[in-house]
């Protein structure tokens, strides 16, 4: 069958587990050859979104299309189409890793041979062909992350979704995997990219998805994205203690940002000119005790998505 | 979708042979575990594990008599007890009690022999220490048997004196009883032999009167016979003379005849020559002819007929004719009457002397074991064990390898590759199914080959009880895995539910040591039924068609475990 529409489309996505909404009206279409990331803080719905979107849970409503595949009307032939690369690192750890690649190969439909031969392949990709024969558990969390990877792209799946494939790797790692796949987008994959680092979607994505709560609360480039909030320089302060609302108040082309930072006394600003940052520095010092640390940089989707939603994408800095 | 079964069932055998600790825990550490409960609980259940010198008893002997010798030589041939000689009681107790270097101390009182001798009632006493409950009861057992045996060898020679004592008189009765009939019997030979004696006189009597009439007879047979032949001879010497005198007449007569007939024809002649004249010659004198009937012989016959006669009738008078002597009858003998003397009762011990009431174990070949029997005591511990460390392993190998599969994502990922739960669930049951009946052979044949475990007349139904158990213990750790929300509150719940289901279930110790209500209670748990086929096979040694319920009982509980867990499975990880 040939699909000329979307290769993963998400049509109006519900999910509620008891009072609590989980998704709410997710809508999301990825393209052949396509890198779409989504983009939101922990807990925002990114995992249930993805989840649902390679059958591994119900959506309450909504409709899911793989391939053109309706998933719950034929949910065999949209999973063919389907890769998916977990968030955990869903091996064996008592495998080898050509055994795991064999092992779920088999499983997406492959034959031994076609396995083995692909097995090998994704090896070399991920660099770890020389690690064949080693057993899952010895490896490094990058190269657990690599391989995981590996597993989920062995049967070439149109439709390649990731949830957070880069958590906790090394840079080399980091650059093996967005190697992968980006060749992988290359190959015509329409790729789903699950993540909360924005540094990685602004580096990978052809559109980013930005969600929060269960909703969508923006999509498009990173350069749209950004545009959203403003072109002012932005100074992060970290404090001993907390700066209370309104602690700027009299230091002229500063306003502060109202966000989240669970873990640390933090807060943020927008500076009319780089100028005033010894002053604001002076000032947070006197309040806070001491400044642990700060941070003058131009807007990014970080705070696109702070000024968007009210917090921020991590829950430090 | 069956291929990704037979896929998952090989990944969960690759996954158990690489995984040590789960290897351990199957085999190395039931056949431990078996080892020491084994070799621990030996003494209790006795057997062929429970070695010499097992038990060690105290033992003050204050009687010195033969009761006292007899109760030592028992107690140092008993296998299972080791003797300490103690010189007084409070030394005993103080071995017992304080020093635990004997599980009982036993004392012989003074004056135990008399009192056994002579009928009257005699008890040891027991040092006992209240914590060696068990072992206590087990020495209790065994004294109590050795008592009896000693008891019964008293009776038994007392039984055997009075029997002895019995048979004497009675051998002496019978030698009396003996004599009389060999009296009656002699006199009754001296009756017939008087019998046969005047038989036998009649009969020489009437051959010696016999041969003195045939002497008599012949002698006079002899002078009669001469004295006729004497006449025979004159007779006939007188007839020989007669006869020539008659042969002479006859010659005459016949020439007389012949000259009758020659003067008849010349007469004739003459009366021719005389022509006319004939007429006038005067007739001759006529001549008489001779009789016809003269018979000159007969004038000599008579007197010799007669003679011949007379022969012929003295002979025949002389004929020998039957002598009857009728000797008067010899007065029998009188019989001897028969001697009555009643059989004397053989002395039976049973009414005699009262008898010891004990008893004795017959083994499953009908062989008499004594008094306190037992079995190995690994029969039951690696059944028990085996079964045990079957649904840890299936805890560990289905319950919390779910777990993991959840926890890593795997489960996800294979969800996600048209691979539906079921597929997953049914490879991993399949799997653990097969290593866990796997598991059980190993285990009883390492018990087989360590612990010399009876594998019961049908060695192959063991394996009945054994798959039985190995489904419905795969089934329950499905359940087990549904119902615990992490591997941290799996391990535990599953743990004790394993420990207690085990332990209700009899694969510890005998079911029967449970009171009943428990005993009832351990009839929803599968363990009790595993238990229940094995000791059949194993232990009572029942032919294999004894295991056909209880297995059959368990595949049942396999077959809701697997609904209730498949349901509850399902909503966990579904």
């Amino acid at each position: 069958m040939t699909n000329s529409g979307p290769i993963i489309e998400a049509q109006d996505l519900r999910k509620r587990y008891g009072d609590r909404v989980a998704i709410d009206g997710v809508s999301i279409a990825v393209n052949a050859g396509e890198i779409v990331g989504l983009l939101g803080p922990n807990g925002a719905g990114k995992t249930t979104t993805l989840s649902m979107l390679s059958g591994v849970i119900a959506p309450d409503s909504g409709r899911v299309l793989i391939a053109g595949h309706d998933l719950a009307a034929s949910p065999r032939r949209a999973r063919m189409s389907l890769g998916l690369v977990p968030q955990s690192l869903a091996l064996y750890p008592t495998l080898t890793a050509l055994e795991n690649l064999l092992f779920f190969g088999r499983m997406q439909g492959l034959s031994s041979r076609d396995a083995l031969n692909r097995a090998r392949g994704l090896l070399e990709e991920v660099g770890l062909s020389d690690r064949g024969d080693d057993l899952v558990g010895e490896f490094s969390g990058g190269m657990k992350r690599r391989l995981n990877l590996a597993c989920g792209m062995l049967h070439f799946p149109a439709a390649i979704m990731l949830d957070e494939p880069t958590v906790g790797v090394d840079p080399q790692s980091r650059g093996r995997i967005f190697a992968v796949i980006e060749s992988a987008a290359d190959s015509g994959g329409a790729i789903l990219y699950s993540t909360h680092y924005m540094e990685e979607a602004e580096r990978l994505c052809n559109r980013i998805v930005l969600i929060d709560h269960g909703k969508i609360v923006a999509q498009g480039t990173d350069t749209e994205l950004i545009a959203l909030a403003g072109t002012e320089p932005r100074l992060e302060i970290v404090t001993k203690k907390a700066l209370p609302r309104g602690w700027s108040n009299g230091i002229a082309g500063v306003s502060e940002i109202t966000w989240e930072v669970l873990d640390e006394f933090a807060a943020a600003l927008t500076l009319a000119t780089l100028d005033q940052v010894p002053d604001v520095i002076r000032r947070a010092g006197e309040i806070g005790d001491e400044v642990v640390e700060f941070r003058v940089h131009r807007p990014n989707l970080q705070d696109a998505f702070l000024k968007l939603t009210g917090h921020a994408l991590r829950d430090a800095l | 979708m069956l291929r990704a079964v037979w896929l998952t069932i090989g990944k969960e055998f690759l996954l158990i042979r690489r995984d040590r600790v789960g290897l351990f825990m199957l085999i190395v550490a039931p056949i431990a575990v078996i080892a020491a409960a084994g070799f621990s609980l030996a003494k209790v259940y006795g057997g062929l594990t429970a070695s010499r010198g097992g038990y060690t008893v105290a033992v003050v002997d204050e009687d010195h008599g033969a009761v006292a010798r007899a109760i030592l030589d028992a107690i140092g041939r008993e296998p299972g007890l080791a003797v300490i000689r103690s010189d007084n009681r409070a030394e005993a107790e103080d071995i017992v009690r304080r020093r635990k270097l004997a599980v009982v101390g036993i004392v012989i009182p003074k004056a135990t022999t008399d009192a056994i001798e002579h009928g009257e009632r005699a008890r040891l006493i027991l040092y006992t220490d209240p914590v060696k409950y068990l072992q206590t009861i087990k020495i209790e057992l065994t004294i109590a048997d050795l008592c009896r045996q000693v008891t019964a060898g008293a009776a038994d020679r007392a039984r055997k004196q009075a029997v002895e004592q019995s048979r004497g008189l009675q051998d002496q009765i019978d030698r009396a009883r003996a004599s009389a009939q060999h009296a009656r019997d002699e006199a009754s030979r001296l009756a017939g032999d008087t019998a046969s004696s005047r038989t036998a006189l009649a009969a020489r009597l009437h051959e010696q009167v016999e041969t003195a009439l045939n002497n008599a007879r012949d002698r006079i047979k002899a002078a009669l016979g001469a004295e006729l032949d004497r006449i025979q001879r004159k007779l006939d010497a007188d007839a020989a003379t007669r006869q020539a005198k008659l042969d002479e007449l006859k010659d005459y007569l016949n020439r007389l005849e012949a000259a009758h007939a020659q003067f008849e024809n010349w007469f004739a002649q003459l009366k021719g020559l005389a022509g006319s004249h004939a007429a006038d010659i005067p007739p001759p004198p006529s001549i008489p002819n001779l009789p016809a009937d003269l018979d000159l012989g007969a004038l000599n016959a008579g007197p010799v007929g007669e003679l011949r006669d007379a022969r012929r009738n003295l002979l025949s008078a002389l004929t020998t004719q039957p002598i009857n002597i009728d000797l008067p009858e010899v007065p029998a003998i009188p019989k001897i009457p028969a001697v009555d003397i009643p059989h004397m009762p053989v002395i039976d011990s049973s009414l005699s002397i009262p008898g010891t009431l004990g008893y004795t174990e017959v083994d499953l070949n009908g062989n008499e074991i004594g008094a306190v029997g037992g079995f190995n005591a690994f029969d039951l511990q690696v059944p028990g064990f085996a079964v045990t460390f079957l649904l840890i392993g299936m805890l560990m190998g289905v319950s919390l390898a779910l777990i993991d599969e959840h926890d890593w994502g795997t489960l996800e990922r294979l969800r996600s590759a048209s691979a539906p739960l079921w597929t997953t669930l049914t490879g991993k049951l399949l799997a653990r199914f097969v290593v866990g009946f796997i598991q059980m052979i190993v285990l009883f044949a390492a018990g087989w080959a360590l612990f010399g475990i009876s594998l019961g007349r049908a060695p192959a139904a063991l394996m009945m009880p054994a798959a039985a158990i190995a489904f419905a213990g795969s089934a329950f750790g499905l359940i087990v895995a549904g119902a615990g929300r992490t591997r941290d509150a799996v391990l535990p719940v599953g743990a004790i539910v394993i420990m207690t289901m085990a332990a209700i279930g009899g694969c510890w110790w005998p079911i029967d040591f449970e009171p009943a209500w428990m005993q009832q209670l351990a009839l929803a748990l599968p363990t009790t039924w595993a238990m229940r086929a094995f000791n059949d096979l194993m232990i009572r040694h029942l032919a294999a068609s004894s295991a056909l319920v209880p297995s059959a009982v368990n595949f049942g509980f396999g077959i809701i475990y697997t609904i209730f867990g498949v349901a509850i499975a399902r909503r966990r990880f579904g």
